[in-house]
């Protein structure tokens, strides 16, 4: 039997992601993490989201990409010697914890897919029956975005501002080449 | 198979929650924020599909069936989750480049030996 290509496509990103955290080179780790964002892209356009694939690809997969290489290439040796993960027997014991607690909440919800779940009802439908003639965007998320929803998005403009301006005063003195001292 | 997403969802929160609680490397607890992220935007993603149905772009003019177009609402929020996501991996890596600066490494055990935190 041949596994459908959702299914196919979960199992590498599960693998590209653990083998970006997990894995022993940290350069490598930059790339495959660049892969594991493309494989959601492709993951998201498969289930209908073509509008969050294309900004997964372009922010999530090419762009922050681009900023851990910059990163990395203003600062060389960043990466420094390996350590071993902390924790031990500590950290599997949360992790057990957090499994189980998650194993738990999903027992309540629906089948994916599922025309009726409860994400489907309330005021969705309305979004779909009416978004096109309310808001004049063939595209519903276009007119969530935009429309229904433009202060949210007015919301997200200003944290795109606040992150910029704080990118541009975390980051001169470093640029400028001037060794700050550590006491 | 829904168990399978919801369980691949699961997978790769527990990665990216272990990288960032326990990764001694703030790079690699940066690229686990960004993986953990990822997990919740696969999980809405999940929540929004409806089978059978078409992506949210109308194709031409008449009454629209909701139950022939998949939920746009939760696509239209992880857009604003992606790019927060991004904005704050801008911001995280600025702050990384300056540790760095002032300490001449990124492994969490040797600044706290410099800060004397530890």
């Amino acid at each position: 039997m041949i596994p459908p290509l959702d299914a196919v496509l979960l199992v590498l990103v599960v693998a590209s992601a653990a083998a970006a955290l997990e894995g022993r080179d940290p350069l490598a780790a930059l790339i495959l993490f660049g892969v594991f964002s493309f494989q959601c892209a492709a993951f998201y356009a498969l289930e209908g989201a073509p509008d969050v694939s294309f900004t997964e690809a372009a922010l999530g997969a090419t762009m922050a990409t681009v900023f851990f290489v910059a990163a990395i290439h203003g600062t060389t040796p960043m990466l420094g010697p390996r350590h071993p993960p902390k924790g031990g027997r500590f950290s599997l014991a949360v992790l057990l914890a957090a499994g189980a607690a998650l194993g738990l909440a999903a027992r309540g919800l629906p089948v994916t897919g599922d025309p009726e779940a409860p994400a489907a009802a309330h005021v969705s439908p309305r979004y779909i029956e009416r978004g096109a003639e309310e808001t004049g965007a063939r595209n519903l998320v276009t007119g969530v975005v935009v429309d229904y929803r433009g202060y949210d998005t007015l919301g997200e403009a200003f944290v795109l501002l606040t992150a910029g301006l704080a990118c541009l005063l975390i980051i001169p003195a470093a640029w400028l080449g001037r060794r700050e001292d550590a006491s | 198979m829904s168990a399978f997403h919801y369980a691949a969802c699961g997978a790769l929160f527990l990665l990216g929650l272990h990288g960032l609680l326990f990764r001694p490397n703030l790079l690699r607890k940066l690229m686990a924020l960004n993986v953990l992220q990822a997990s919740v935007v696969l999980f809405y993603i999940l929540l929004a599909a409806k089978r059978g149905a078409s992506p949210p772009v109308l194709s031409g003019p008449g009454p629209v069936e909701a139950a022939a177009f998949i939920n746009p609402l939760p696509h239209a929020l992880m857009l604003t989750a992606i790019v927060v996501s991004a904005a704050t991996t801008g911001v995280g890596l600025a702050l990384l480049i300056r540790i760095h600066r002032l300490f001449g490494t990124l492994q969490e055990p040797e600044i706290r030996e410099k800060t004397g935190l530890s």
